[in-house]
């Protein structure tokens, strides 16, 4: 069985875009629930199928659902381990825009 | 799962440094394994308040991030000399400070997934009950994951109007993040302010509790970052303030 707040998340996850990953940024302008989300799963570092079930109070199926759909999203991916656990997919970005030249002088 | 407890400011110069190293060794005193990471990267000082010297440790934080090496030879015990009762423990995971690191440590962001996976390979292998990550100041991608991260925040800030101001900015971020806990620390207090004014402005400013109001102290400022200032004034007032801060701390 779902409940309302999985509904409203399905909603919000299916809202996006595709992307090529989570930024911080991203993450502080999402709807609420999307983002308490994805806060959990970084602050546990790694969350299992049924920890997902038990923070959203919804059966396996529903859960793995909203894992396939934040996986195409690429919102999260699986950490390598042995248990099967997912994280979030953080994208890589530069912090600062520097022109490429000013980097170059400390390269080897 | 091991407690995270995060050290930011918004502005540079507050104290994070100088709270973080100190409070992870009173935790360590009284029984628990911490490790402490200088998350700095830009800036990266903690080694110096836990008596290191950059010829102390060859690896850091960067080789791991960075250069697929691997995270526990990084660490270093520092335990040694700060009267730690068993089985408590202090670790480091230095961070370093050759000027080719801090560069590249600014044009790029951490891996989550690694960042990740080595804190839950550091609390494995040594069996920690506490890890601290000490933050660059201010926000960008890093500070904000690790912010994301930390069941406690600890923001600090001084009785300036820069730095009440960019609070404002990290305590909505906070907000905006769910954390479990966030407490505010005012550091660098002039003696003549009414603390007990201060704390209250604080928490009806921000709506989080105030953990500590630390006193200016030239005892701290005589120091200069060299070595743990709970080590130089064991009977200090100030240490016992942070001692009990500690506690705090963890009852969160």
């Amino acid at each position: 069985m779902s409940n309302k707040i999985y509904d409203e998340l399905i909603r919000e996850i299916e809202a996006l875009p595709e992307g090529e990953g989570l930024s911080m940024s991203d993450l502080l302008e999402y709807p609420e629930h999307l983002r308490n989300l994805l806060t959990w799963m970084m602050r546990d570092r790694g969350v299992e199928l049924e920890d997902i079930c038990s923070y959203l109070k919804v059966e396996e199926a529903h859960a793995n659902f909203m894992i396939g759909l934040l996986d195409k999203k690429n919102l999260i991916e699986e950490v390598k381990s042995e248990k099967e656990q997912y994280t979030v997919h953080m994208k890589l970005t530069h912090n600062y825009r520097v022109p490429k030249k000013i980097w170059q002088v400390f390269d080897p | 799962m091991q407690k995270l407890i995060t050290f930011h400011s918004f502005r540079r110069g507050a104290g994070k440094s100088t709270l973080a190293s100190n409070i992870a060794a009173l935790i360590a005193q009284s029984g628990l394994r911490v490790v402490v990471v200088d998350m700095d990267l830009q800036e990266p000082s903690l080694h110096l308040f836990l008596g290191l010297s950059n010829q102390d440790f060859t690896l850091t934080l960067n080789d791991y991030l960075w250069r697929s090496q691997p995270i526990l030879p990084a660490v270093v015990d520092v335990s040694v000399g700060l009267d730690v009762f068993n089985p408590g423990r202090l670790f480091l995971l230095p961070a370093s400070d050759h000027a080719k690191d801090i560069m590249e440590a600014l044009r790029s962001t951490v891996d989550f997934e690694r960042l990740s996976c080595g804190m839950n390979e550091l609390s494995d292998a040594l069996q920690t009950d506490v890890l601290i990550l000490d933050t660059c100041a201010g926000l960008n991608e890093n500070t904000l994951t690790t912010i994301a991260m930390a069941h406690t925040l600890v923001e600090i800030l001084r009785p300036l109007q820069q730095d009440y101001q960019g609070t404002g900015v990290t305590v909505e971020v906070a907000r905006n993040l769910q954390l479990p806990s966030v407490c505010l620390v005012l550091n660098d207090t002039p003696i003549s302010l009414d603390f007990a004014q201060a704390r209250q402005e604080l928490i009806d400013i921000y709506g989080f509790p105030v953990g500590e109001i630390f006193p200016h102290s030239d005892e701290f400022m005589s120091i200069a970052s060299t070595g743990l200032f709970i080590n130089h004034y064991p009977a200090h007032p100030i240490t016992h303030q942070l001692r009990e801060f500690s506690k705090r701390l963890l009852a969160e």
